[in-house]
């Protein structure tokens, strides 16, 4: 668990690394706080993943709500 | 703000479209839910998808220079549109991430032993690479990677016409008439509604003129090869098709040409690697020149590696088993995507039709 943790907090590092400085030696904010706004989620996901946390999976749910109301659902 | 200078001819927007079109479709079934009338469904679902079609050539027209998410912006105002476009990007996003888990699944089967994230990271890598260069080199990647398809499935389908069993498309129309709806909608749905992502790039192209003419060029081949498809999985596999996850992997394995030409399941994951990929790069590419555009940047370069590490643990949330994959792809897709990838640009139309006879009629008084 530790290697998958270092691992993620590497590669996001490695992202950072070559897009941020570039970023702010050309003044971009705009585009800074984008870049960390996409990122951000991103990364929080990511660690949770790493971490073995049990996220909800994204198909299976909206199958969930959706097929008691689905009017053609021919499972 | 022009942050695309790149410019695409017509007829590689016509490569485009094939590659767009049977990316998922070289691996899964077109219409399985129809079962031995998938090939029925597949008509009806491209015609469908043909009136689509003409709903974004209406608004390309009308937005000649526009993207979709500048379209919004000049329709519905500039905070409705934005979330308008929201709706957009997020599908936008889950379409990339749902194309990617698929990629890491197929290549999982062929390499059970290599764990998906190695797949996922691969692919993402060189989709990035390709983003970051803009629209030209994904044009171009597209003039040699789908004819080299269309190449291989012709083969593929040379090889395996002595196991055609034309008994296996029998009997006609032998299922309820929900499953057979369903099945067309699931083509409308899958490769022809996402084309609303063109949108994102009909202003690049080189002669406006032409963009209905090629795209409409290309619509007409994918079509005739999603048919193909169908065709071959029923006819070869009989209601085997129904029951295998690949069936175009489980087609490949019973080409057998004299114990000599056998095993040819590479040429499968080939064309995937092909299609997927030009498929991958042009939704990343919607993404991200679309999320540029809603928060107002200067560039979209900044934002494709943060967009494609977003894509990557998405992709990883989508589902714990393979099958809700294609649950989703026959079933649940249709219904949540048709709003957004027709009746939103429908609504679109509708407005900026009224906006304009309401400016002429000003103008005219």
């Amino acid at each position: 668990m530790l290697v998958n943790i270092l691992l993620t907090i590497g590669v996001f590092v490695g992202i950072c690394w070559y897009e941020i400085p570039s970023l702010i030696q050309e003044q971009h904010w705009r585009e800074l706080v984008a870049f960390i706004a996409i990122l951000l989620p991103a990364f929080v996901i990511a660690i949770l993943q790493a971490i073995k946390v049990d996220l909800p999976q994204l198909i299976p749910t909206i199958a969930h709500y959706l097929f008691p109301i689905l009017p053609f659902s021919t499972l | 703000m022009d942050l695309e200078r790149g410019r695409i001819s017509s007829s590689q927007l016509s490569y485009l479209t094939i590659g767009f079109m049977i990316a998922s479709a070289v691996i899964i079934f077109p219409g399985s839910g129809a079962e031995n009338n998938a090939w029925l469904a597949v008509i009806i679902g491209l015609l469908e998808g043909l009136a689509f079609l003409y709903i974004y050539f209406a608004l390309a027209k009308l937005f000649p220079q526009l993207t979709l998410v500048e379209i919004n912006d000049a329709v519905f105002g500039k905070y409705l549109g934005k979330l308008i476009s929201c709706f957009y990007l997020l599908l936008a996003l889950w379409i990339t991430a749902q194309l990617l888990r698929m990629f890491g699944e197929f290549f999982n089967i062929i390499m059970p032993e290599t764990p998906i994230q190695a797949f996922l990271i691969s692919l993402l890598f060189i989709t990035v690479w390709v983003v970051r260069n803009g629209l030209e080199p994904i044009a171009r990647c597209s003039q040699i990677l789908v004819p080299l398809t269309m190449v291989l499935i012709v083969l593929d389908f040379l090889l395996i016409l002595n196991k055609i069993d034309l008994s296996n498309l029998l009997p006609f129309m032998d299922i309820a008439f929900n499953q057979f709806f369903m099945a067309s909608q699931s083509i409308a749905a899958l490769p022809c509604g996402e084309m609303v992502f063109f949108l994102m790039f009909f202003h690049a192209v080189n002669n406006q003129a032409q963009i209905k003419p090629a795209i409409l060029r290309g619509y007409m081949i994918a079509g005739l090869i999603l048919l193909f498809l169908a065709f071959r999985a029923i006819t070869v596999l009989g209601p085997l098709a129904l029951i295998t996850t690949y069936p175009s992997l489980s087609v490949a394995r019973v080409i057998n040409i004299a114990d000599i030409i056998t095993r040819l399941d590479i040429i499968v994951a080939v064309n995937f690697l092909c299609v997927g990929f030009i498929k991958g790069i042009l939704m990343m590419y919607a993404l991200v020149l679309g999320t540029a555009q809603l928060v107002n940047l200067g560039s979209y370069r900044p934002l494709v590696l943060p967009l494609a590490a977003l894509i990557f643990v998405v992709s990883l949330l989508l589902y714990d088993s393979y099958i809700y994959d294609l649950i989703d792809a026959a079933l649940l897709f249709p219904v949540y995507s048709l709003p957004i990838t027709v009746l939103l640009p429908l609504l679109t139309l509708i407005l900026a039709r009224l906006k304009n006879s309401g400016k002429e009629t000003a103008n005219a008084g």
